[in-house]
């Protein structure tokens, strides 16, 4: 198992510096000038030009812009925003933190409804609940996520007034302490149904159907056999089998967790990585652009590494298999 | 034809009939079947692949899928217990405890990521309050002869013939009175079926308990059961004590089985072929089942089914017009 989660690990780190480099190379071929973006729509002089693509390093050739891209990245320095002369770092990884805050309680609620619903919806295969399941699953799973945003907006805050259309946080009266929280929870709320009621939907689709797989797998017969109640038999025998393939769409879902809410955030206006995104490929900002590719392609690597461990830890045939090839 | 069996019944089966509808099908699996298991008794059954010994076996405890699976007539009952009209919970009373089960292929019928202990720990705890789990579940690995380190394992990490000790270990966690086995050596090579059936004999005589054992392989019965009966196309055609049934079978289709038996097994287990087809199962048989590939028809077997009659001593009876009395008559 350690040799496995050594092996697991290095490949990690591998992957992160391909990425980085995939990263760096990726954002200089797009099309377009960053001078441009710099020095603005007028026509400046040439020497006022060559300046700054000196003070950005843009007049290197390509290799030694990636070599000094990544002896930084080693010090935790990104390079910084063209557009806003700051840090990358600091810049992407409060963005990022917005970003989480709304994304990770999304997909541990989705998580678990959509698991518990499953598991009730196998139970009753063939039902009325199960019915209701599949048809909730694919309703939140077609609705696109800036259409159902815009009727919640219209209801919620437009129409019933009940809730903030935007942001994050009141801007005139904030509060503080218990005051903060509320107003906190009041922004979350439309964003987070959105994400929830998406992901609750892939959750439960897949866990469903591999829930009534293992309802009638062999064992649980013999569950059964043992007079175990059918709630027994449910969530201590189904479950975990049921669990393993669930496993890899929520590792799944975490890893793409950074980018996966861009759409909703721009509904929202969600003060997170999207906003970011969508201003730095506006702006082509080149050193915000390698900062977040860098810093999705890493929770990606991070959740599948996540994600295996997992799978080790319920499923013990994994466990031995991957020991023999560590 | 119930058996012969003195002293309480822990199981009684009488006229069953058993349908799968699945896809607009029909399968009378199980059509017209009766037997009885007195306590402590050991009794077999015999018969084809697809003859519906499996489905007897789990009607018994209601493990035939609930929304496909139907009784549409007879009568079980257990322990004097009717249960022929039982859904759902009603089970409880009836799974583990009088009656257990192990099944034919014991890495499927075993949780892949549960620890042994944990599944045998489960039996104990719910049929065996008193008991400490821990020490019960040791005790009960002494019983079927694995070593204590077994309860840690995982079913994947035991050879075939532990997993069907751990299957029984989890079985006797229960305390039953029956223990059905649905052919639990099938799967297994020679050497582990002949230990395992050894097992089985030994444990059956220190506890005291009831034994159905089901198997297509004469041999096994004849050496494990007090009574067998012989089933064919979901009829129980032949019973009686093991020995007479076999050394002076009435029925033609028992009188098959037990020459192809002599002649040659085959690789995968099964007996050499009886010449023809097994009828379909789609409707109730009329006739006998057997017409169609019995050389010993006669004109009245065309006319209706035979009735259950006296074939021979200590209580064999066959369903065959061989033996109805009325042909006795009329020869
Ligand atoms: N779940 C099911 N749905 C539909 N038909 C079934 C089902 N289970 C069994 N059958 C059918 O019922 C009949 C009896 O099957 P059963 O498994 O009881 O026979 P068996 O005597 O145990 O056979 P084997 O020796 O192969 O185990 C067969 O025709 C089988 O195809
Ligand atoms: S009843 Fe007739 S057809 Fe059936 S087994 Fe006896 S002799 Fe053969
Ligand atoms: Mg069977």
């Amino acid at each position: 198992m350690l040799r496995y989660l050594g092996a697991r690990l290095a490949w990690a780190a591998a992957m992160v510096l391909g990425i980085a480099i995939v990263a760096f190379l990726i954002t200089h071929l797009l099309p377009g000038n960053p001078v441009d973006a710099l020095v603005g729509d007028f026509p400046a002089p040439p020497e006022y030009v060559s300046k700054v693509r000196h003070l950005f390093g843009l007049d290197q050739p390509l290799p030694v812009q990636l070599w000094l891209y990544l002896i930084n990245m080693a010090h935790g320095n990104l390079g910084f925003s063209f557009l806003s002369r700051q840090p990358v770092l600091s810049l992407v990884l409060a963005r990022a933190g917005t970003t989480l805050l709304l994304m990770v309680p999304s997909l541990i609620l989705a998580s678990l409804i959509g698991v518990a619903m499953a598991v009730r919806a196998a139970a009753s295969h063939g039902r009325m609940l199960d019915s209701a399941l599949t048809a909730v699953s694919l309703v939140g799973y077609s609705i696109p996520v800036f259409w159902l945003g815009q009727i919640l907006v219209v209801i919620f805050a437009v129409d019933l007034g009940w809730l903030p259309a935007e942001g994050i946080r009141s801007l005139r009266e904030p509060g503080s302490g218990i005051g903060a929280v509320l107003d906190f929870l009041r922004h979350f709320a439309l964003p987070a149904f959105c994400i929830t009621v998406y992901y609750l939907a892939v959750v439960a689709r897949v866990a469903r159907s591999s829930m009534v797989e293992m309802l009638h797998q062999d064992f649980v017969l013999t569950a059964r056999a043992k007079g175990l109640s059918e709630r027994a038999v449910l969530w201590r025998h189904v479950l975990r089998n049921g669990l393993i393939p669930v496993i890899t769409v929520i590792g799944y879902n975490f890893g793409y967790s950074l980018t996966g809410a861009i759409l909703t955030e721009t509904v929202f206006a969600w003060p997170g990585l999207g906003g970011l995104f969508v201003t730095a490929i506006a702006n082509r900002d080149y050193p915000v652009l390698s900062g977040i590719f860098l810093l999705a392609a890493i929770a990606v690597v991070l959740a599948n590494l996540a994600t295996d461990l997992l799978y080790a830890a319920v499923d013990p045939r994994v466990r031995i298999a991957a020991a023999v090839r560590a | 034809m119930t058996g012969a069996a003195g002293g309480g019944a822990i199981l009684e089966v009488h006229a069953l009939h058993v349908t799968y509808e699945s896809a607009g099908r029909t399968v009378h699996a199980v059509q017209d079947a009766s037997l009885s298991v007195a306590e402590g008794e050991a009794v077999g059954i015999a018969g084809e692949s697809g003859c519906g010994k499996s489905t007897l076996a789990r009607v018994l405890l209601g493990l035939v899928p609930a929304r496909i699976a139907q009784i549409r007539n007879g009568r079980i009952a257990i322990g004097g217990v009717d249960v022929t009209g039982f859904a759902g919970r009603d089970w409880e009373r009836v799974r583990g405890q009088p009656v257990a089960i192990v099944f034919q292929d014991p890495l499927s019928f075993l949780n892949p990521v549960m620890r042994v202990g944990d599944q045998i720990g489960e039996a104990v705890r719910r049929h065996d309050p008193a008991a400490t789990v821990p020490a019960r579940s040791a005790e009960l690995v002494d019983l079927v002869r694995l070593p204590r380190s077994a309860l840690r394992r995982y079913p994947h990490e035991l050879s075939g013939g532990m997993r069907q000790r751990v299957m029984l270990a989890m079985a006797l966690g229960c305390r039953p009175r029956l223990l059905v086995a649905d052919e639990p050596t099938t799967a297994l090579d020679a050497t582990t079926e002949a230990e395992i059936l050894t097992l089985l004999r030994e444990l059956r005589r220190e506890l005291g308990m009831a034994m159905l054992l089901i198997s297509h392989d004469l041999g096994v019965l004849r050496w494990n059961c007090d009574r067998i009966y012989i089933m064919y196309a979901g009829h129980t055609v032949e019973s009686g004590a093991t020995a007479e049934v076999l050394s002076h079978p009435a029925h033609p289709y028992t009188r098959g089985l037990a020459a192809a038996a002599r002649l040659a097994r085959l690789p995968d287990g099964h007996f050499a072929m009886i010449g023809g087809d097994v009828p379909r199962l789609e409707r109730p048989a009329r006739l006998c089942p057997f017409l169609s590939r019995c050389d010993a028809a006669m004109a009245r077997c065309h006319e209706a089914m035979p009735p259950a009659s006296p074939a021979g001593a200590n209580g064999h009876r066959a369903r065959c017009w061989l033996v109805a009395p009325a042909h006795r008559e009329a020869i």
